[in-house]
């Protein structure tokens, strides 16, 4: 089960004991304005776009910037969601849409010059630790570490479910070059760790 | 061609004071993803990708000038060396190279032109014109003008003074001046952000469903010509300038406190989602 | 690629690998694969280190949520800077046509408009929806705060650019120093708006963006260099 299909398994529930809202409930009040209905709505899906943006962005303060920037974009749309997919499927395609648009416009410079060498891997983000690793920050530094259009790709495909069509919408790419990037991913990825 | 390396050597390395340029000729195997480095001063750079495992260069190199050009099957460099002292004579160079390969172009004043080709594009003052396709294209330069013509998934480019134009299907595009005009002609752009600071934009036809655009001007206008039955969300915001709407009877709405205006205008449902900021400039939004 | 039942004179494409490893090998496809993949060590090996890493990521205990509550109120304030209720229908959706007098439907009858203010009281137009006060909104996010980042940089890259101005051909330096008037312009202007109006989400957007102009200029005076 990926990541996606375990956020959207989890049921919604309050902070207090107060009996579980329906999730329907929610999200129609939010929508006519409720903005304590909102707020519920980011106490249970924040972690999870939070977990999208830092690895899809590969740094935490990126990261918590993008979750402010995500809710505050789902709450002007809000109107456009209209029951076809679960709230939480719906906010995941917001915060997709709104990374890949500030990673697109901030993307950083490609190996120019012959001399830099760069195997296009990017340094151990401030996170992770260079030894005793627990499993989870070994492998979301190893992620961290790939480029950043074979991220995005194996970010949106193995841990987020995405499947090679949809990422190809997304990015304007072919599908056969997002599989190759996919590919491309793995294995680097499995290079990092076994290194 | 053969992958092993090729050398022609017609050309000279080294001018004859007769001779106000002289002809040079260069060949060799190279990788289809190979990186190729390029700086050429003064003059002209042509790029031509094609589908051959080699690259070739062809020119005129001014006198006194030195062409180099070396390197291995995953990479090359070539070029013209700088002038010690003075500005460079013009040389004009074409070099035809696999149209995956990654070109980095350094220029001082010589225009750039290409098609089929991907990479970084850097001149002082010259300008840069693209066309074809790529996988992407950064594009910078402070005087000359930028023309891109070119389908690629992601495009960059920055000017100072001159004009910046996008024309064809891009679907992220990261665009600015500082005093140039910026056109976007095309209604592909799908996440964009395109600014200035003095200088005019446009942004002619409607943009996709689902596009996320965010256009920033300090003094200049901004003008949004849309098709009549374009769609999308259009948030405008000016500090002191005006907005225009040509798209209904809306006016936008002053603060009491302070001179900024602001107007959100819906058209149709769903779409995408525009949002336009000024300091000063006029923001129209108007119909084709 | 065939589809022979088994092949033992290719070893299995990328395509193939990935695809018997993570499952999206179509039926028709898998059966070959997977008998070439019995009889060929390398590939099965291959095929069983990218399983691991599948399993691993299927493994991958969930991220802790961090603490993000902080964060709310800052997003509580942007939200309510921008809240737009509207007059007459409470419980508009904003993607429904907003009704208009028979007079005017036909200029507007594909258009909604929603206009709101950026500041703290409601004017009343005919045809536009009107904004409710918006109450207890105070800035989180300061000016300071916000461009800091882009200070740091350019300050950084300003240092730069004096060390290569001596290199640099003269028009160059002009054509540099006169962007960057034109820019610190524009910087100058909007820290005095923002001084005025520190509450103007608009100026700090505006700001973020003349910053950026100004780092994008000194990155690339410099890679000209």
């Amino acid at each position: 089960m990926t990541l996606r299909q375990r956020a959207l398994a989890r049921p919604l529930v309050t902070a207090t004991d107060a009996p579980v809202l329906l999730a329907d409930d929610v999200v129609r009040r939010a929508q006519q304005g409720d903005v304590d209905a909102f707020e519920r709505l980011y106490r249970v899906h924040a972690p999870a776009v939070h977990a999208l943006a830092r690895r899809m962005l590969g740094d935490e303060g990126a990261a918590r910037e993008m979750v402010q920037d995500v809710f505050v974009r789902a709450w002007e749309r809000l109107g456009s969601f209209r029951g076809e997919s679960a709230f939480g499927t719906w906010l995941h395609r917001v915060g997709v849409n709104l990374i890949l648009n500030q990673l697109r416009v901030t993307k950083r410079d490609v190996a120019r010059f012959i001399d830099d060498g760069a195997d296009g891997t990017t340094p151990i983000p401030a996170f992770a630790t260079s030894s005793g690793v627990e499993e989870r920050i070994d492998l979301d530094a190893a992620i961290a570490r790939l480029p950043a259009g074979a991220r995005i790709v194996f970010v949106l495909h193995d841990i987020e479910g995405y499947a090679h069509d949809e990422i190809a919408q997304m990015l304007g790419l072919a599908p056969g070059t997002i599989r190759a990037q996919l590919w491309r991913a793995r294995r680097q990825l499995m290079r990092h760790l076994d290194a | 061609m053969r992958r092993e390396a090729i050398a022609l050597l017609i050309g000279f390395a080294a001018i004859t004071p007769a001779s106000a340029q002289l002809p040079v000729l260069r060949a060799r195997s190279l990788d289809a993803t190979a990186a190729v480095k390029i700086f050429n001063p003064a003059g002209s750079i042509r790029l031509v990708g094609w589908d051959r495992d080699s690259i070739v260069v062809r020119g005129r190199i001014a006198r006194r000038q030195r062409f180099f050009f070396g390197g291995s099957a995953s990479g090359v460099k070539l070029g013209v060396d700088d002038a010690v002292t003075g500005d460079s004579p013009p040389s004009e160079l074409v070099v035809y190279l696999p149209r995956a390969s990654r070109v980095s172009i350094k220029s001082a004043s010589a225009d750039i032109t290409g098609t089929d080709v991907s990479g970084w594009f850097a001149s002082v003052s010259g300008s840069i014109r693209l066309a074809g396709t790529a996988t992407s294209i950064e594009a910078e330069t402070m005087d000359g003008s930028i023309d891109l013509n070119v389908v690629t998934p992601w495009a960059r480019a920055r000017t100072g003074s001159g004009s910046l134009t996008l024309r064809r299907a891009a679907a992220d595009a990261d665009l600015a001046t500082i005093a140039g005009t910026l056109t976007v002609a095309t209604a592909s752009v799908r996440r964009g952000r395109f600014s200035s600071v003095t200088g005019d934009i446009r942004m002619i036809g409607a943009p996709p469903v689902d596009a996320l655009l965010e256009l920033s001007n300090h003094d200049g206008s901004v003008d949004l010509l849309l098709p009549r039955d374009a769609g999308g969300v259009f948030d405008l915001s000016t500090v002191s300038g005006t907005i225009e709407n040509g798209f209904g009877s809306a006016r936008p709405v002053a603060r009491v406190d302070a001179p900024s205006r602001s107007l959100r205008v819906q058209l149709r449902e769903g779409g995408a989602h525009v949002t336009v900021r000024t300091f000063r400039g006029v923001i129209r939004l108007r119909s084709r | 690629m065939t589809d022979s039942p088994t092949r033992t004179d290719a070893h299995l494409t990328e395509e193939e690998r990935h695809g018997l490893a993570d499952g999206s090998l179509s039926p028709d496809r898998r059966a070959g694969v997977q008998s070439h993949a019995t009889v060929c060590g390398d590939c099965a090996d291959d095929v069983a280190r990218i399983h691991a890493l599948m399993t691993r990521l299927a493994q991958h205990p969930d991220t802790p949520p961090a603490e993000l509550d902080a964060l709310w109120p800052a997003i509580r304030s942007r939200i309510e800077r921008s809240k737009v209720v509207s007059l007459g229908a409470p419980n508009v959706h904003h993607a429904r046509p907003w009704a208009k007098p028979a007079a005017a439907v036909a200029a507007v009858a594909a258009v909604v408009i929603l206009a709101f203010t950026l500041g703290r009281e409601s004017r009343g137009h005919g045809d536009d929806v009107v904004v409710t006060p918006v109450t207890g909104a105070t800035p989180t996010v300061s000016v300071a705060d916000s461009s800091r980042a882009y200070q740091e940089e350019v300050a950084a890259l300003l240092e730069d650019l004096e060390l290569r101005r001596s290199m640099m051909r003269p028009a160059t330096a002009a054509s540099v120093d006169r962007d960057l008037r034109i820019i610190d312009g524009a910087i100058r202007e909007l820290t005095d708006a923002l001084a005025r109006d520190p509450s103007n989400p608009a100026l700090r957007q505006l700001l973020a963006a003349s910053y950026r102009q100004k780092r994008d200029l000194l990155k690339q005076v410099n890679d000209a260099s």
